[in-house]
């Protein structure tokens, strides 16, 4: 239900969080939202909601949005196997900005660095999903530094890491995912990733390897100690 | 060796037969990337596209490719 004093809400949301096999992962599912907007048929993603604020008056009306949003929701998911964690998110409608509402009030045009308008949002306390011991026997196995080198693995040298990346480009494959990638190694020092989705869910703690694919954003990386 | 957000993490590779695999250092003991083949879209789009366009239909390769015309025609172009 809204704030009285504040605009409609826009939608709710869930976050929800989970790791396998030492990769962690986040996933936002829009689950309640306003009018009758449809969510995108690939994605579930649901589209902005109309902004009403007057950009030369800095206000907002109650227009669009929905005074109270309610749903029960079930994990479409859910991997019983698997650690996780949900918490519930509720944006409220687009608002004036406080950079938007002082520059109306002082008579001065709008910072245009900034953002003249928000989603002002409210967030529960998170709940934990600990599988039980009989559950996590049926987690996803993965492979481990340990398991290849008990099946004869070698690791590969400065020389050999030398030989097999610098100046060349291949594919790889993310095996918790499934998903695939390019890669290359330059060598004046430079790597980037290509070919990763808009929509690919990606391991926590990688950067924004699909944005730096698209701009063609370099990572510098140097080869010492067989890594 | 290289950074995400400045903090640096490294990439150490394995290789078992004929594969590598690569194990990130704060993946917590797991060697999660496996270097692949190109895949086909890589080698030959067209040939991937048709393949995708008979998988849709229920088609077998071999029928897929003969049942658009069209479509077999640009394969046969493909070709040099």
């Amino acid at each position: 239900m809204k704030d009285p004093t504040s605009g409609n809400l826009d939608r709710i949301q869930i976050i929800k969080g989970w790791t396998q096999n030492g990769q962690s992962f986040e996933k936002i599912f829009d689950v309640a939202w306003a009018g009758d907007r449809k969510p995108a048929k690939w994605t579930g993603w649901v589209p902005a909601i109309k902004s009403t604020v007057d950009l030369e008056k800095a206000t907002y009306t109650n227009d669009e949005g929905s005074p109270e949003l309610k749903m029960a929701w079930t994990d479409p998911e859910f991997n019983p196997s698997l650690h996780a964690f949900y918490y519930a998110r509720v944006l409220e409608i687009p608002t004036p900005r406080w950079t938007l509402i002082q520059a109306v009030k002082a008579g001065v045009p709008p910072p245009d660095m900034v953002p003249l308008t928000g989603q002002e949002r409210a967030w529960s306390s998170q709940i934990w999903y600990t599988p039980t011991v009989e559950a996590r026997k049926n987690a996803p196995a993965g492979m481990t530094v340990a398991d290849v080198k008990s099946k004869g693995a070698s690791q590969l040298g400065d020389a050999q890491l030398k030989a097999l990346i610098v100046g060349k480009a291949f594919w790889v494959r993310n095996n918790v995912t499934d998903d695939t990638f390019s890669v290359s190694y330059t060598a004046d020092g430079d790597s980037i990733l290509w070919h990763i989705g808009k929509y690919t869910i990606l391991p926590s703690y990688v950067g924004n390897p699909m944005l730096n694919g698209y701009q063609g954003a370099t990572t510098p990386y140097k080869i010492e100690g067989g890594n | 060796m290289t950074k995400v957000a400045q903090d640096p993490y490294s990439m150490t590779i394995y290789k078992l037969g004929d594969t590598y695999y690569g194990a990130r250092s704060n993946e917590f003991g797991y060697a999660n990337y496996e270097m692949i083949p190109s895949p086909q879209f890589v080698l030959n789009p067209i040939k991937a596209m048709l393949n995708q366009f008979s998988l849709e239909l229920g088609l077998t390769q071999d029928r897929g490719s003969r049942s658009s015309p069209s479509s077999s025609r640009r394969c046969r172009n493909s070709r040099p």
